[in-house]
């Protein structure tokens, strides 16, 4: 999964530790309240606002048709103007990380502007997408590698890096096919490696492919990972920014947050800001999957409300929108929100936190009617059972209860008592671990329950009928 | 794991009995513990052959000196592209390779799923079960592609062709139902795709892979595109005066 399994803002704050005190300020007055002022919502993207112009791979993905797109257009000037230009640009257009937890990218890529201390510096690049919903960088990886390529010369820059690391995940053998492709072109026109650009600045990039571990989608884990360890987070402190691949300052970022700040460079920040509600700005793919007539990866502005979004892309919920009856709205780890609030909801970062979701990595799964959605979550919880890395107890054994339990939701086969344990079962796992899969998997268990208990007494009920019988 | 044999079979008897730990072997769907067989032992020589040694030297190459246990995950997969699935002596010779005690290597290739430390068949089909799948009904996905195989999840068929595992998300949930064979995507699925994909890889051919259902190509809306409809902008397009 890229990124998504990263702590989220819901998190008090002293988990986040020393981000703590840059967001303090800024986290108080942001999430629950509305928007103050600027857009109330986003609305149909323009073909000429879109980034990912090669998205269904209509048109030459290699470096020809790359170059016709206007990728690697005016590169040099860019990096010329240096890493606090860039950074600025990025801190103004407003990005936040898209790889799930929606981190100010501005923010984040000038942790690694601090005075050198003879070490080197790595940008790793989080390609493991494995979260349920999630097919976003896949698109990305196979149709649109020079914008991933170029990105991460420009995020290095900012970063005064030495060489990227792209984490790509073990199946997309293909797409890393493609991705390994387009680096091998740039290396020859000279683009990256030795004076990339012309700009005097030397820059490599390399990919690595995992092998199938879901957590390798963590920061930590994913350098553990690169480093050929099992794939287990590391506690932080220290950050990855102090220490990380290699012993050396890192940041990982997810591909989709690089692949767009070429373009945000070229078009300029407040270009990208003028989409989407305030802190919440810019354009993002969306992923709509499960029932609704055409599932389909499409580029649109943030903050569009839902119901819009499928219906404008998707072509409308199998058997009407009168038929949903609900939807996870970011990928596995957030919950899953009922049909009356699906109906006005707004696809950003904010209004999905103020009803108490999350916007994750923006990946849409759709349900309707005819779901059984005690099993569909418990299909997720399964998930997360396997893969829970086991270093932490209340993830390892928790995850497995929660399993045990749902799967006799799945039948009725329990007490009605038993959804409360199971709802405390969920706030003993949540925060208590060292990184935020078992969050992820509290958090479905958790909307479950909130918009869904009846459900699961009816179904208790039906079955004590049914035996009485 | 450590309670003798006879104490944990009278645990297993004892149906009402709840078991504090639930991370037991019982209930894992891979075996975590080496046994020496036929095919697989440690004095079955393995070597890598001329390409794959050119590769490693190449994949080292991108490690700094003193990381070069970095491309343990990248031989261990080249190991298992040349023989087919990943025998102990191979995880012996990526040990060597790159000079770490031979349980780092366990300890990797028990961890990471795509490692496959027991015989396959030649073509593995691994079909995504996960909730996005689920919902576009990949049950019948599974239940066509074990009847046309004749074998069951998790076995390898009788003539040594298929091995069928259900796995966890494959990442391409906008194109579900679908499955992986070897390295391919094949994607929107329908019982009768599936079954007809199957049965051109028994005959030796390579089925084009990506949808299966003809007007899409990638993760585009079926039904036609309803963006990206005009030909994409060229270079300079909307860039600012002060570049």
């Amino acid at each position: 999964m890229a990124g998504a399994i990263v702590r989220n803002f819901q998190v008090p704050r002293r988990q986040l530790g020393f981000l703590g005190s840059s967001l303090s300020g800024q986290q108080q007055r942001t999430f629950a309240d509305a928007a103050p002022e600027g857009k109330k919502k986003g609305g149909p993207l323009a073909d000429q606002d879109r980034i990912f112009t090669n998205l269904y791979g209509r048109h030459d993905w290699r470096l020809k048709g790359a170059l016709k797109r206007g990728d690697w257009y005016k590169t040099k000037e860019i990096i010329e103007k240096g890493a606090d230009w860039i950074i600025n640009e990025i801190k103004i257009s407003g990005l936040r990380g898209r790889g799930g937890a929606g981190f100010p990218s501005g923010m984040k890529w000038s942790f690694m502007n601090k005075p050198s201390d003879g070490r080197p510096k790595y940008l790793v690049i989080n390609g493991d997408e494995g979260e349920p919903g999630t097919c976003k960088d896949r698109e990305i990886l196979r149709h649109d590698p020079h914008k991933l390529v170029e990105g991460c010369l420009i995020a290095g820059r900012a970063m005064g890096a030495c060489a990227a690391y792209i984490y790509i995940r073990g199946e997309f053998y293909n797409e890393a096919s493609n991705t390994q492709v387009a680096i091998a072109e740039a290396y020859q026109a000279g683009l990256i490696g030795k004076n990339a650009c012309g700009s005097g600045y030397d820059f490599d990039i390399f990919v690595q492919r995992g092998a199938g571990a879901y957590i390798c989608g963590e920061e930590t884990a994913l350098i553990e990972s690169i480093e050929g360890k099992q794939g287990k987070p590391r506690l932080k402190p220290p950050f990855p920014a102090d220490v990380g691949l290699f012993g050396c300052p890192t940041t990982v970022t997810n591909v989709e947050t690089v692949a767009v700040s070429p373009t945000i460079c070229r078009r300029g920040g407040a270009w990208f800001a003028s989409f989407g509600r305030p802190r919440n700005h810019g354009t993002k793919l969306f992923n709509i999957s499960g029932h609704v007539n055409n599932p389909c990866t499409v580029e649109e502005e943030m903050s569009i409300p839902l119901k819009e979004l499928v219906e404008r892309h998707a072509g409308g919920v199998i058997g009407g929108w009168d038929n949903l009856l609900g939807v996870i709205p970011g990928g596995s780890s957030t919950p899953v929100i009922p049909k009356s609030v699906c109906d006005t909801v707004l696809l950003d970062f904010d209004d999905l936190v103020r009803v108490q979701s999350s916007f994750g990595t923006a990946a849409l799964i759709v349900m309707n009617k005819q779901t059984d959605i005690i099993k569909a979550i418990t299909r997720l919880i399964s998930f997360y059972k396997h893969e829970s890395c086991g270093q932490c107890t209340p993830c390892r054994e928790g995850i497995s209860w929660m399993y045990k339990i749902m799967r006799r939701f799945v039948q009725g086969q329990a007490e009605t008592h038993e959804i409360d344990m199971l709802w405390e079962l969920t706030k003993q796992i949540e925060l208590h671990t060292i990184c935020a899969l078992a969050d992820g998997a509290a958090w479905p268990v958790q909307g479950l329950i909130r918009h869904f208990r009846p459900e699961i007494e009816a179904r208790i009920k039906q079955r004590k009928a049914a035996i009485s019988n | 794991m450590f309670l003798p044999l006879r104490v944990s079979r009278v645990l297993a008897n004892c149906k009402n009995a709840r078991g504090l730990h639930t991370s037991s072997i019982f209930t894992s769907d891979q075996l975590f513990v080496h046994r020496d067989s036929e095919v697989d032992n440690p004095s079955i020589p393995f070597e890598f052959n001329e390409a794959n040694k050119k590769r490693i030297e190449a994949l080292l190459k991108i490690y700094p000196e003193g990381h070069k246990r970095g491309a343990m995950i990248p031989l261990l997969d080249l190991a298992q592209r040349q023989h087919g699935w990943l025998p102990i002596s191979a995880m012996h010779k990526v040990a060597e390779i790159l000079n770490v005690p031979r349980m780092r290597v366990y300890e990797v290739a028990t961890f990471y799923t795509m490692f496959n430390r027991r015989p396959m068949g030649k073509y593995h089909v691994q079909i995504c079960t996960c909730t996005p799948c689920w919902l576009r009904d990949s049950d019948s996905i599974v239940e066509a592609v074990t009847k046309a195989t004749n074998c069951k999840v998790g076995e390898i068929s009788a003539d040594k062709l298929f091995t069928i595992s259900e796995v966890e998300c494959l990442g391409a949930c906008a194109n579900a139902p679908m499955f992986q064979v070897n390295d391919d995507y094949y994607e929107d699925l329908t019982p009768e795709t599936a079954t007809t994909i199957i049965n051109a890889l028994k005959k030796g051919e390579r089925p084009p892979p990506g949808p299966q259902n003809s007007p899409r190509f990638a993760a585009d809306p079926a039904s036609g595109l309803t963006s990206l409809t005009s030909p994409p902008p060229g270079p300079g397009f909307g860039v600012r005066s002060d570049l």
